[in-house]
């Protein structure tokens, strides 16, 4: 009898482990931070842009998802909706360029960093709207 | 002389409809839709979009892949280099606030607006109408505020399902009708556009 409670026990708690793993999998994993991730690509912000502008299909095939690295003269500095800031990317006398979102955490350097500046920023590439748009970024240098 | 006086038109008229162009890059849309077990919400900060005062076109696209999750498998999917969305990587909507010519969006204040336009979702092009509210503030800016009910299509609910049913480890066994979503997305949109 004492025998069976106990398998009894020990299939309740398996079970609720499982769940509670799940829940936690489902929930709470982190997923690696883009300061971690190496770069994909290396290039310059001009040359995203012009690969986009050129061929999107293409480029939508060979960058979306990729961790890329750029670099080139801050055209604008913003906030989003989320108070996530944002530098764009672009010459002085262009609309467009790329786009970054930076990681909350990145808000103390980017406040240091001026229009005109030239920077390099790491981020995962999301495609092309106006300009090409990057996630998750981090300043480099 | 003649040719000068229309160039010179031309390029006021051209000048004086860009004012009219308002747009930003970083609008938000925040998504909810529900499942037996949970609802699944999702934002996106990187939108752009595009209000012309003139006609009253109105336009936004997001991209699939600047959406963020709350529920972090979900991101952790569609954050992954294996999900391909290079052949639909956008949401479009493109319309027109059909009451524009009742207001006059030069003064600061609230306004309320009707729009209509269509909305594209992978292959999916669907009518939408919905009610907006406009703020012109002092300085110029426009604060544009809407939500409405975007309804998929069951083919398109049943290939997200699918798709978390093949992400997610198999270890987990569940069953992603539960979890995956439904066909009524609430949409909540916001942004503040800029000339």
């Amino acid at each position: 009898m004492k025998k069976i409670i106990k398998i009894i026990f020990g299939l309740v708690f398996a079970a609720v482990l499982l769940i509670l793993g799940t829940w936690i999998y489902l929930n709470y994993v982190p997923q690696e931070s883009t300061e971690k991730k190496k770069a994909d690509i290396s290039l310059q912000a001009t040359e995203l842009y012009a690969a986009f502008e050129s061929d999107e299909a293409a480029s939508n095939q060979q960058y979306i998802g990729q961790i890329i690295q750029v670099e080139g003269p801050i055209g604008e500095k913003l906030m989003d909706e989320n108070m996530a800031p944002v530098i764009v990317l672009r010459a002085p006398d262009a609309m467009a360029g790329v786009m970054c979102t930076l990681l909350k955490d990145q808000l103390a350097t980017y406040e240091k960093l001026e229009v005109g500046q030239t920077v390099t920023l790491k981020g995962k590439c999301n495609g092309m709207l106006m300009d090409v748009v990057l996630d998750e970024g981090v300043i480099v240098e | 002389m003649r040719f000068l006086f229309i160039f010179t038109l031309v390029c006021l008229s051209t000048i004086l409809s860009a004012q009219d162009t308002y747009f930003t890059r970083t609008a938000h849309v925040h998504l909810k839709t529900s499942n037996r077990l949970m609802d699944v919400e999702a934002d996106n900060y990187q939108v752009f979009a595009q209000l012309d005062l003139n006609t009253g076109d109105l336009s936004f696209t997001a991209l699939i892949k600047s959406f963020e999750f709350q529920l972090g498998a979900a991101n952790r999917i569609i954050d992954s280099k294996a999900l391909n969305v290079s052949q639909f990587p956008k949401a479009r909507f493109e319309g027109k606030i059909l009451n524009i010519a009742q207001h006059d969006l030069s003064k600061p204040g609230n306004y309320q607006v009707k729009v209509e336009g269509m909305l594209q979702v992978w292959d999916e092009k669907r009518k939408t109408g919905a009610n907006a509210l406009l703020t012109v503030r002092p300085d110029g800016s426009i604060a544009a505020r809407s939500n409405f009910i975007m309804i998929i299509e069951e083919k398109n609910v049943k290939k997200v399902n699918t798709l978390m049913r093949e992400k997610l480890p198999a270890i987990l066994a569940i069953d992603t009708e539960s979890l995956g979503i439904s066909r009524n997305i609430y949409v909540d949109l916001d942004m503040v556009l800029k000339q």
